[in-house]
């Protein structure tokens, strides 16, 4: 039943402190554990199962549709929540994620899934982690009881916009995706104002709402993303969005212009989303109108450095703490220690890599007690040769919306493994 | 050079500190057990033994000077057990009693990073276990599991199962250092042992290490395939004490 469930993303165990009862089993930790890595490099912390693969849509980008002739089959809430337990307590994972397709109806299924956290929490006495998606179109009834048994809750958005769902999950509506997504977050808030004023208090969803998005599935931006990503976690509060290359696992006409997985726009959207969360950045930083494509050789940071030299160099001597967090290969963690370090005694160039701070890239774009530390001219150009990244051979190019067949772009998704979140 | 040599335990190592405070002449510090086999024609090898008192001292001294925070990182670095990381731990004292608190932000000297280093490799190889370890169920109601770990973590991990595991019995065998927690009902006590033998091992009606095994294997997506990474993120020297990685 995994099978149907891996290419869900979201992996996170973290941001929720339940504690352990007597005679209970299991607690969760708020810094999240990952158990194992699969073969392709992804995090398995959490049981990730659908409690059914029959489904009743048909969603163009879905192993599980309703005209897909694959093996269907079920988990009863029983056996999904001692499947959960016997994994928990040989330590394979962290906790459940419970996902479904779409049995009969929303509400049936999300009934199912409800009774499956029901069982773990109350007969089971299990105090780990509990994700559950969210079904479109399920009962705000049904919502509410979820949210007061698990850690997190996430409906996916899948498209970013209402046309893009239209042509492929033809049965889902935006409406009901975003109306359970704006109950979740005004409980979260209600649930939230009781508990200050009154400890005993249910809580709700301690760990937040997520979401995910499938991109490279059809024709958009990589701004409209962005901007999307953008309004999703200052209107909608939501604590992670997710995003998942399109595998091709069916054979459909609407999706016949996607390429191989874009491992490096996905990669790109990450680095992205960290600027907007630990960063500062807004989505009008990172991509403009003008140029709404992510460039596949600059990670977003670096490329908006260059855009914007003329707030460069920083002197790392009294710079704010903003300011040395713009600077490419200064991250929030070296920001901090370079700013109680300098409390101390000024940090040299070298002692700056001691701190964390990648020089590669950051030696452009800072001045030591006055002096360059690359010692270069601060033009673009003499920048840009000496931040690009590895890549295909013969191209600064952007990222192309839809990369022509895999044979002509050797080693494209090779790329995808540069590492790290800009800092 | 005078070699001091301690019993291993925190407080043995915190009773050395204290006297060799004021030492001015060169020397070393090392751990019974691990001693370096090498000896110079002019050392001279002298035992300590353990003062709970003094290591008391040593210890609040440290406390009031670095705070709970440098402490802990005194004692993380202990535990990593690295070469030569008894002086490196001796300096940074010496450093945090003349300096006060400012000394932990001072990542840029030396005798701070040298410390420090040696405790994020503790807490991340701790970290690391806490998912990497794997229990089978030996007898019904029993757990046990088997761990190598570079760096001396078995108490770490000991208290964060002891958290999170409480309603069974189970046993954590740190088989390189040939000693394992034991848990039952709220109480861990350690133990020196050699290698257990159970007979077939989770050999019930379910065969739970299978049905992980195939449930690891089927997450994969194919055409994501990244070996390279996920050497990266689990190291080889664990796989062998993790059922999804062996052959089964």
């Amino acid at each position: 039943m995994g099978e149907g469930a891996k290419y869900d993303v979201s992996c996170s165990s973290s941001g929720s402190f339940r504690k352990h009862t007597t005679g209970g089993t299991g607690n969760a930790a708020p810094s999240g554990v990952c158990h194992t890595f699969t073969a392709d490099g992804r995090c398995i912390s959490l049981l990730k199962i659908l409690l059914t693969n029959a489904c009743s849509l048909d969603c163009a980008y879905c192993i599980n549709r309703r005209s897909n002739d694959i093996a269907r089959a079920s988990f009863s809430p029983e056996e999904a929540a001692r499947l959960t337990i016997d994994f928990y307590r040989r330590n394979y994972i962290e906790g459940l994620f419970l996902s479904s397709a779409v049995l009969v109806s929303p509400d049936h299924t999300m009934e199912l899934m409800v009774k499956t956290a029901e069982l773990l929490r109350k007969t089971y006495f299990f105090n780990g982690y509990i994700h559950m998606k969210g079904i479109p179109g399920a009962s705000p009834g049904l919502i509410d009881r979820a949210g007061r048994l698990v850690d997190r809750m996430s409906i996916n958005m899948e498209m970013a916009d209402e046309t893009g769902l239209k042509l492929l999950a033809p049965d889902k509506r935006m409406d009901d995706i975003k109306s359970p997504m704006e109950q979740i977050k005004k409980s979260i808030e209600l649930y939230g104002s009781e508990r200050k004023i009154l400890k005993s208090a249910p809580v709700f969803v301690p760990a937040g709402q997520s979401t995910q998005l499938i991109i490279g599935a059809v024709k958009e931006t990589d701004k409209s993303i962005v901007t999307l990503t953008e309004r999703l976690y200052s209107g909608m509060k939501l604590k992670r969005v997710y995003y998942s290359a399109y595998v091709h696992v069916n054979n459909d006409k609407r999706l016949s212009l996607a390429g191989p997985p874009r491992m490096l726009l996905e990669n790109r959207l990450y680095q992205a989303d960290w600027l907007m969360r630990f960063y500062g950045f807004s989505a009008d930083e990172i991509l403009d109108d003008a140029d709404p494509y992510f460039d596949a050789r600059l990670d977003p940071k670096s490329a908006w450095a260059l855009r914007n030299l003329r707030y460069f160099p920083v002197e790392i001597k009294n710079a704010a703490y903003e300011e040395l967090l713009r600077v490419p290969g200064i991250g929030v963690k070296s920001a901090r220690r370079l700013i109680a370090a300098r409390r101390v005694k000024l940090p040299a160039v070298d002692d700056l890599k001691k701190l964390g701070v990648v020089i590669k890239r950051a030696k452009y774009f800072l001045t030591v007690n006055g002096y360059h530390a690359a010692g270069i001219n601060m033009r673009e150009k003499n920048i840009r040769q000496g931040l690009l990244e590895k890549g295909p051979s013969g191209g600064g190019g952007q990222l192309e919306l839809f990369a022509p067949p895999a044979a002509a772009l050797p080693g494209f998704n090779g790329a995808g493994g540069v590492k790290g979140a800009g800092a | 050079m005078n070699i001091y040599i301690y019993d291993g335990t925190p407080d043995g190592f915190f009773t050395v500190c204290l006297r060799l405070m004021m030492e001015e002449t060169e020397f070393d510090i090392q751990a019974a057990g691990r001693e370096e086999a090498q000896e110079g024609l002019f050392d001279r090898r002298e035992e300590i033994n353990t003062d709970h008192e003094a290591a008391e001292s040593m210890k609040k001294l440290l406390e009031s000077s670095a705070t709970r925070e440098g402490l802990n990182m005194a004692a993380w670095a202990l535990l990593s057990e690295i070469k030569g990381v008894e002086k490196d731990i001796l300096d940074y004292i010496k450093l945090a009693v003349r300096e006060g608190a400012r000394v932990n932000s001072n990542l840029a000297d030396d005798r701070v990073m040298r410390v420090y280093r040696a405790a994020k490799k503790t807490m991340g190889e701790a970290h690391r276990l806490k998912g990497f370890l794997r229990f089978a169920e030996v007898k019904p109601g029993k757990f046990y599991a088997k761990v190598e770990p570079e760096h001396n973590i078995l108490a770490l991990l000991a208290r964060h199962f002891s958290l999170r595991l409480s309603s069974q019995d189970w046993i954590i065998h740190d088989a390189i250092r040939g000693i394992s927690a034991f848990y039952s009902s709220g109480r861990i006590y350690y133990k020196k042992t050699a290698d257990f033998e159970f007979g077939n091992k989770e050999g019930k009606t379910v065969d739970f290490e299978l049905m992980w095994r195939t449930y690891f294997n089927v997450m994969a997506i194919r055409e994501r395939k990244n070996t390279a990474l996920q050497a990266r993120l689990v190291p080889k020297k664990y796989r062998k004490n993790m059922a999804e990685f062996s052959a089964g």
